[in-house]
């Protein structure tokens, strides 16, 4: 539709046009409904709301691995390909408003959902759609530094998600499906539950861990760009989803377990996963400077 | 400086090597040679992070200038480009 209403594909050329379009006299409603198809396709593959209900059912149906992959990998793609073509192409009004609307919906939902799951892999699925609207918030910023807090957000997401799932794949093997499931684990395999706990804890954005971090700048950046009423909403969407998160903590390490499940022990190549992934998180803060250059030379880039 | 990054690396080879078998519920120094190996990766991870740093930074440096020389071209001295 785009092509059919200004005829360029290539992006410097559509660039020209789209840029404020709105207020030109080059108003089309085709431009706009292809604009609004292309976010809404972006949008609906990072599961973002309104866009995400096929994203619990399909996380908790899927095998792990690939309920990983799917939560990890479109996250990045869509990120880059959606960065490289509303930045080049058509950042205007239109899209920021239909990005800020979704982020605001998906840390909402994302909060206030995953309240309700029984299960650990819906409850991630929610997780997952809550932090999809807390990465749109730097995207949203048309700023440098909103697209550099993209990437961090992206980044440490990215590990944080791989650790989860590393995690819920080693308890799988016991048939471990629902939260109420892990009360034993403290007690049969407290380093898990501990790395469990720290992983759930950086979701939640407890400092000094590296989900911290990625909010603190994604804020800081929506704060920059005049964003004042985003940013609040994640702050208070960020400590309602804590009671989640802390909660499956207090279900590994003070409740009853409902059956006593016989966890088996993990490979290896879980374990050096698992190591390496919890020591970035744990570690990260004490030498962040490599990340936040690499993001700030990435988003300069993507600018000049 | 690589003193340091180098005691760091080989705490954090040797501690990621530690837990790794703590999670499989091993006893910390099952099969030693593995934190030696971790040692090493360790100490070669830090080390190239630390120099990556530095050319990173140096590189956003000459990034930064190119962008503001850019800038007051464009906007100072009124060039169209």
């Amino acid at each position: 539709m785009i092509y059919g209403s200004t005829g360029a594909t290539h992006f410097d050329q559509l660039a020209k046009i789209l840029t404020g379009y709105e207020i030109t006299g080059a108003q089309s409603s085709g431009i706009f409904m292809g604009i609004l198809f292309i976010a809404v396709g972006f949008l609906f593959k990072i599961t973002a709301v309104p866009f995400h209900m096929w994203a619990p059912d399909i996380y908790e149906g899927s095998p792990t691995p690939v309920t990983a992959f799917l939560s990890i990998a479109p996250k990045i793609s869509i990120s880059a390909n959606i960065s490289r073509v509303s930045i080049y192409g058509s950042y205007g009004a239109t899209l920021q408003k239909i990005f800020f609307f979704c982020s605001i919906a998906s840390m909402i939902l994302g909060a206030l959902a995953a309240m309700a799951q029984t299960k650990v892999k819906r409850l991630l699925a929610h997780s997952s759609i809550g932090h999809v609207g807390y990465i749109r918030t730097g995207f949203s910023c048309g700023t440098i530094e909103g697209i550099q807090s993209l990437l961090i957000g992206i980044f440490i997401y990215a590990l944080m998600t791989i650790d989860a799932f590393a995690i819920v794949l080693a308890l799988r093997q016991t048939r471990v499906k629902y939260i109420a499931d892990l009360g034993a684990l403290a007690k049969t395999n407290p380093i898990s539950a501990i790395t469990f706990s720290i992983t759930m804890f950086s979701y939640a954005g407890i400092p000094p861990l590296a989900g911290f971090c990625s909010k603190f700048y994604l804020f800081f950046a929506a704060l920059g760009c005049g964003a004042y009423f985003l940013a609040p909403v994640g702050v208070v969407t960020s400590v309602i989803g804590r009671f989640y998160y802390i909660r499956l903590a207090k279900r590994m390490f003070f409740d009853t377990p409902r059956t006593w499940i016989l966890y088996e022990p993990m490979d290896r190549n879980k374990s050096l996963l698992l190591a390496m992934t919890s020591s970035f998180i744990t570690s990260s803060f004490l030498y962040p400077s490599p990340l936040f250059s690499v993001t700030h030379q990435m988003a300069l880039s993507s600018y000049l | 400086m690589a003193w340091s990054a180098t005691m760091i690396g080989a705490l954090l080879g040797v501690g990621t090597q530690m837990y790794s078998n703590a999670l499989r519920k091993l006893p910390y120094m099952r099969h030693p040679w593995e934190h030696v190996v971790g040692m090493g990766l360790g100490v070669v991870f830090v080390n190239q992070l630390v120099k990556w740093d530095e050319k990173l930074q140096q590189d956003l440096d000459k990034m930064l200038e190119k962008a503001k020389a850019a800038n007051e071209r464009r906007y100072l001295e009124g060039d169209d480009d």
